[in-house]
């Protein structure tokens, strides 16, 4: 069959252009995504579907995102998925009579520690405390590593908020931990 | 910058601390999940190749690979991009009857992908501290009032949509369920309902943030149910309204195939 080679040429190189963007999106992003979708309360078992609604998004809005603001869609998108999937969780443990929370033990032994899945249990149960808009400044800072600046411009705030939220952020967390390592000093004692 | 604190796992006297967070920062999604969505966009040429044979996807993360799955696997049929105008010829009609089956195959059989280095990346690097500034004040979105409205928490610390960023509006969650609806019946051999749902979706949300997808999985529907017609009618739709669109090169294919 004879290929049409006329107008659709031009168009068909924008689309290769547009999915080898999306595909290196993904391939550059999708820890990022995956990692704040756990950090904002998604369940191991829901990321990564959430991650992959996080990217249809984008597919969909590709043309729309500006070069270099790839990131801070995914963020804002992420966190509106998250949202979703939170709730959609909250009910499923509401039916179940809260017994998903009976097994999260606030004060785990060092050997305990010594897993990282129950280490990541942890901290998400303290972060899940956390007011959302110092967690994800936190999230961001302190386990992704961005940069002030790089925070100021996903999250869309000025940098001089970035360091008040990462400050009241530490001071949370650091009561937390303090708490969680009273009890278990508590613990060994007894 | 000079005056950056200095992160906490690296200055933090608490072991349960840097444990904790050392543990966070380890902790990577497993390399099917991303496979998976590649297929699911459809792009990855030989993303389904390597679709892991061992990890049976699962939820929407299976039911939305299925809508990007016909694309995926012409392609592996076909591994040399260069030639997608052809990969599937007069045939692709019936193909995408047969696309789960197809992606199923593929999936089992091909071989593994070598990883692309990130070469000319669009991205910032994560250390740049070059990326401009969107000075938007730290104010709370607007508040949309709609039952599928994120919470207050997230909207408080989005700030104000700006020309420079497309920000999610709050009805996104309810165009990512509805899509996913969609998809399941798709998924189930229900293409009437699926149909159905998208017709609702358009309804509900003409200017959707998810438009393209939601052509791209009607179209599908429109083959499943043998209407092709139909099929051919929504892919000129996604040509002319979404020339750029990952989806459109697979609408081109649709139109090609039958003429």
């Amino acid at each position: 069959m004879a290929e049409p080679l006329t107008q659709a040429e031009p168009a068909r190189a924008a689309d290769g252009q547009a999915q080898q963007r999306l595909e290196r999106l993904i391939e550059l992003q999708f820890g990022f995504v995956w990692r704040l979708l756990r950090r904002v309360g998604v369940a191991e078992a829901d990321a990564d579907d959430a991650a992959q609604q996080v990217f249809i998004a984008a597919a969909g809005r590709l043309g729309d995102i500006r070069a270099g603001s790839e990131r801070a869609f995914l963020f804002s998108t992420a966190l509106h998925i998250g949202a979703r999937v939170r709730r959609s969780r909250t009910r499923q443990r509401e039916d179940f009579g809260g017994e998903l929370e009976a097994h999260t033990d606030p004060a785990p032994t060092p050997d305990e520690l010594l897993d990282r899945r129950r280490a990541r249990e942890l901290l998400d149960t303290m972060l899940e405390e956390m007011p959302l808009e110092l967690r994800v400044v936190f999230v961001l800072y302190e386990i992704e590593q961005l940069t002030s600046v790089e925070i100021a411009d996903v999250v869309g705030i000025p940098t001089g908020t970035v360091a008040s939220r990462l400050r009241r952020a530490r001071e949370d967390f650091a009561a937390r931990i303090a708490r969680v390592e009273a009890r278990r000093k508590f613990g060994e004692g007894e | 910058m000079t005056d950056e604190p200095t992160r906490l796992l690296d200055e933090s006297d608490s072991e349960l601390l840097r444990t904790l967070l050392g543990a966070a920062r380890e902790e990577q999604p497993q390399a099917a999940a991303l496979r998976r969505t590649l297929t699911a966009v459809g792009v990855g040429v030989s993303a389904v190749a390597v679709a892991s044979s061992s990890s049976a996807s699962t939820g929407a993360a299976t039911t939305a690979a299925a809508g990007g799955a016909s694309l995926a696997a012409g392609k592996a049929a076909v591994p040399t991009s260069l030639i997608v105008g052809k990969w599937l010829g007069f045939g692709l009609i019936t193909g995408l009857v047969a696309t789960t089956a197809v992606y199923t195959v593929s999936d089992a059989m091909a071989p593994a992908r070598p990883v692309e280095p990130p070469a000319a990346v669009v991205l910032p690097p994560p250390t740049s501290v070059a990326a401009p500034i969107v000075p938007t004040p730290a104010t709370p979105a607007s508040t949309a009032p709609s039952s599928e409205a994120p919470p207050a928490a997230v909207s408080a610390i989005l700030p104000a949509p700006s020309a420079s960023v497309s920000e999610p509006e709050p009805s996104l969650a309810a165009e990512v369920s509805t899509l996913d609806d969609a998809r399941h019946a798709l998924k189930a051999g229900d293409a009437i309902r699926a149909l159905s749902l998208l017709e609702r979706y358009e309804q509900r949300f003409p200017d959707g943030r998810m438009l393209p997808e939601a052509l791209f999985i009607r179209m599908e529907a429109f083959t499943r149910k043998g209407d092709d017609s139909g099929a051919l009618a929504v892919a000129e739709r996604i040509v002319r309204s979404f020339p750029k669109s990952p989806h459109a090169a697979r609408a081109r294919a649709l139109l090609a195939a039958a003429k």
